[in-house]
């Protein structure tokens, strides 16, 4: 056992060692390498002061509990929501890393070990989970602060429950972990189930929004004191109105610490049981996943049908750079990470064209509120592509050595590759224009055209920087994986800000115009004078990008594989 | 002799590491010509720095008279590669990836969907052809690979490792294939560890170890200088310096 734990170790920590040492081809991949791992660096040290300042309020709040200070009692509060979110971060975080747990089911299913004791290594694993890593030491304190405050049999049940709180956490990780890798084993369950998950958190956070809070911000003077009694009751969470409250993991654990302390000091049989119970359930319900998972760790169905394809060509593309267009196009559309991007970015702009449904917190007069969630869907959209336009050539994986084999001049892959990402912008555009459409009807049609251009401009302008980025900081990004990689955090920043201050160049000059003349026509006029000035300067830095594209291709193939 | 590939001291540097250390091919044209080395010689470098997905840090090039540095997309419009990762889009089906390549080169989009047609079945890949690439069998992707390289009907045809992972049926398909583009005055330029198969299929060999090029020239040429008229794979072994082991058996290995 020891020396299976041991080799299990040795191998965790020699991914970890290996991944971070890499090679370096050039001095640009050594800064991009090292921005990198700083970012990865900063992440990880921001943990440790989060774990021990909670050890160190553990260790307070046990101590206070241990020698009856009031102002103690806040801690089993404090307990019960870190334990939540805890456990809500760790039920959700192997489903969001699509692909499950991170064994190799092939690779274990083939070892001389006993599936019991690869189970219990698999399980055990989770320890490390970050998450739990940071409440550990916390769990750990509070009985040590107990024992210091003169109270040994509350410690010694705190313990208790704090380990017991521990196997619930790690058995969950094991579920939630075991449970993904079924499901993401058939690729296209795991896509949907990944999309479905996302976008459902999604809703989830806009929900309370779109029912008395936009009653609230779309008419702050006349709210009715039943509308403000329901926006509180939105905002105010009452654990009696939720009897499942009482049985979930954290209120048993502060339930349990509650009942061992003085003045009740009684034993805290039943949050301890409870606890106990629901680690057993737990536990066997990963046990009975990964069981499955051995059984036929190769399995993946797929669904076959006859496909033909018919090679068209985009208008005013050559074709070479038409094909790059679709392909992109395709490969954003047809992966998870592309789908949700896709597809939350417009949530947002139907957000506010609902809460405006009077006047937008007074800022432009009724008329032109569906002008402004064009807007809106239109930054938003930019915003949200920049996520895979800056690494818009390492995304494409193998396919980028296809696309460096065929006869494509790097000006054609670079204007393919914006033709692509246009035709996939205009989705979470065209539902954030539907969507004003429908709420706002209202205002000139001339300036819903000119909103338009304003923000088909912005996408073209920041085009060919977002090009060079891609080619000067690649990073390896899988765009079917919801946690296999991200585009360079460099470019990612530069990205998003050169979006951003794009954006407000050509928008701003549409509102200014539009605001100065009150006039539709003028309006139309100053977006159409920004389009063509947008084409023009995407026409004249496509090339510029491309000789970046054409200085990094070799590096670029090895990144976008990975190596 | 009219050569289809035509190196000088072709060198590829990785930082200290020599991979391809000033080697000169001579690939002539019409031939089927089999690159062979053992595991890190040099074989999927040199194809690399052939087809442009590697910059050679020394030596010259020609492939087919052109200079594949100084007019490449001249030289891809020629040549059809099957590279050792396949490099294939995982989220385009055959059908689209061979619609991608064939208007990459630009054919018209007729030309396309009768060849795309031809080829899914030849590799027997007409009823898969609607799956994305991501959901294919190794052998099927080596296929829809092999597919994708002929598509623009090329006058040169780089293969590396053709045969790995491809079921016997297939293979045979592809042997037939390739005798076949030789027959119709096309180049093949493959690497291949199946000593037998490079034996029996290509007419001209290379032999790479340690990144240089220990023996070129027609396979019957090169085995008729040996003493006693050696296989491929004693010539191989012998060019190599491969030893039986350096002395260790294994002799702790028992049934």
């Amino acid at each position: 056992m020891i020396g299976l734990l041991r080799a299990f170790a040795f191998l965790r920590w020699r991914l970890l060692v290996n991944g971070l040492r890499g090679r370096r081809r050039d001095n640009f991949e050594q800064v991009s390498r090292i921005t990198r791992l700083l970012v990865a660096a900063i992440v990880a040290v921001s943990l440790v002061p989060g774990a021990i300042l909670l050890m160190v309020l553990a260790y307070a709040g046990g101590h206070g509990l241990a020698s009856g200070n009031e102002k103690a009692a806040a801690l089993t509060a404090g307990a019960r929501a870190v334990l939540a979110v805890v456990t809500i971060v760790v039920a959700i975080s192997p489903l969001l890393r699509f692909g499950g747990s991170a064994l190799s089911a092939t690779r274990l299913s083939l070892l001389p070990v006993p599936r019991g004791l690869l189970f219990a290594t698999e399980l055990a694993a989770h320890v490390a989970d970050p998450w739990l890593l940071v409440v550990i030491p916390a769990l750990l304190a509070l009985p040590a602060g107990l024992l210091a405050g003169g109270a040994p049999g509350a410690a010694a049940w705190a313990l208790a429950l704090g380990f017991l709180a521990i196997a619930v956490l790690v058995s969950l990780g094991g579920v939630a972990s075991l449970l993904g890798a079924l499901v993401f084993r058939n690729r296209r369950l795991g896509e949907l189930a990944s999309v479905g998950l996302l976008l459902g958190i999604t809703l989830l956070a806009y929900f309370p929004m779109l029912t008395p809070l936009r009653t609230m911000i779309g008419r702050p003077k006349d709210l009715s004191a039943e509308q403000r009694r329901a926006v509180g009751r939105a905002f105010t969470f009452e654990a009696k109105d939720h009897p499942w409250i009482a049985v979930t993991p954290w209120e048993l654990y502060a339930r349990g610490v509650e009942q061992a302390v003085p003045p009740a000091g009684a034993a805290p049989w039943a949050p301890a049981a409870g606890l106990a119970l629901e680690a057993l359930f737990l536990c066997g319900s990963a046990r009975f996943a990964f069981g499955r998972l051995m059984d036929a760790p190769g399995d993946r169905r797929v669904r076959a049908k006859r496909g033909e394809e018919r090679a068209w060509r985009v208008p005013g593309l050559s074709p070479a750079a038409s094909a790059v267009a679709r392909a992109f196009f395709r490969l954003v559309i047809r992966s998870v990470r592309g789908r949700v991007i896709l597809f939350t970015a417009p949530l947002p702009a139907l957000l506010f064209a609902l809460m405006w449904r009077g006047a937008p917190l007074g800022l432009v007069e009724p008329g032109y509120t569906g002008v402004l969630v064009v807007g809106v869907a239109g930054i938003l959209a930019l915003m949200s592509m920049s996520a895979f336009l800056t690494d818009q050539f390492a995304v494409d994986r193998a396919g980028l050595t296809l696309t460096f084999l065929g006869p494509a001049t790097g000006t054609e892959i670079v204007a393919g590759k914006a033709i692509g990402g246009m035709a996939a912008f205009f989705i979470p555009l065209g539902i954030g224009t539907i969507a004003a459409v429908a709420i706002h009807p209202s205002g000139s049609p001339l300036l819903w055209l000119g909103a338009l251009m304003c923000v088909i401009a912005a996408y073209l302008a920041q085009s060919p920087g977002a090009a060079a980025l891609s080619a000067w900081f690649p990073a390896p990004f899988d765009l079917t994986r919801l946690r296999a990689g991200n585009p360079h955090p460099l470019a990612s920043i530069l990205g998003l800000m050169s979006s951003v201050l794009v954006y407000a160049v050509c928008c701003g000059i549409f509102a200014m115009t539009v605001a100065l003349t009150r006039s539709p026509i003028a309006g139309l006029a100053a977006a159409t004078l920004v389009l063509a000035a947008a084409a023009g300067i995407a026409r004249l830095g496509w090339p510029l990008a491309a000789r970046a594209l054409d200085a990094r291709r070799e590096n670029l193939a090895m990144v976008a594989q990975g190596r | 002799m009219d050569l289809a590939i035509h190196t000088q001291g072709l060198r590829r540097e990785f930082g200290t590491f020599v991979a391809v250390d000033g080697i000169d091919l001579a690939v002539p044209r019409g031939s089927l010509y089999g690159f062979v080395g053992p595991n890190g010689a040099g074989k999927s470098t040199t194809i690399k720095c052939l087809t442009g997905l590697l910059a050679p840090t020394a030596g010259s090039m020609e492939l087919l008279g052109l200079n594949p540095q100084s007019d490449p997309v001249a030289v891809k419009r020629l040549v059809g590669v099957v590279p050792e990762d396949l490099a294939l889009f995982e989220q385009l089906t055959a059908a689209e990836t061979l619609a991608f390549v064939g208007q990459v080169h630009g054919l018209p989009a007729a030309t396309i969907s009768e060849r795309s047609a031809e080829l899914l079945a030849l590799m027997d890949l007409t009823s898969a052809s609607g799956q994305l690439v991501a959901d294919y069998s190794h052998g099927m992707r080596k296929k829809t690979s092999l597919a994708v390289a002929l598509l623009p009907a090329p006058k040169l045809l780089f293969l590396d490792e053709p045969f790995e992972g491809v079921d016997a049926i297939a293979s045979r398909q592809i042997k037939d294939l390739l005798l076949d583009y030789v027959k119709r005055g096309g180049t093949v330029f493959l690497t291949s560890h199946i000593l037998e198969l490079v034996e029996r299929l290509c007419d001209h060999i290379g032999v790479i170890h340690k990144g240089r090029l220990v023996a070129q020239g027609e396979i019957g040429a090169l085995r008729a200088a040996t003493a006693g008229g050696e296989s491929l794979e004693e010539m191989f072994l012998r060019l190599v310096g491969a030893t039986d082991g350096a002395g260790t058996h294994l002799d702790w290995l028992s049934g």
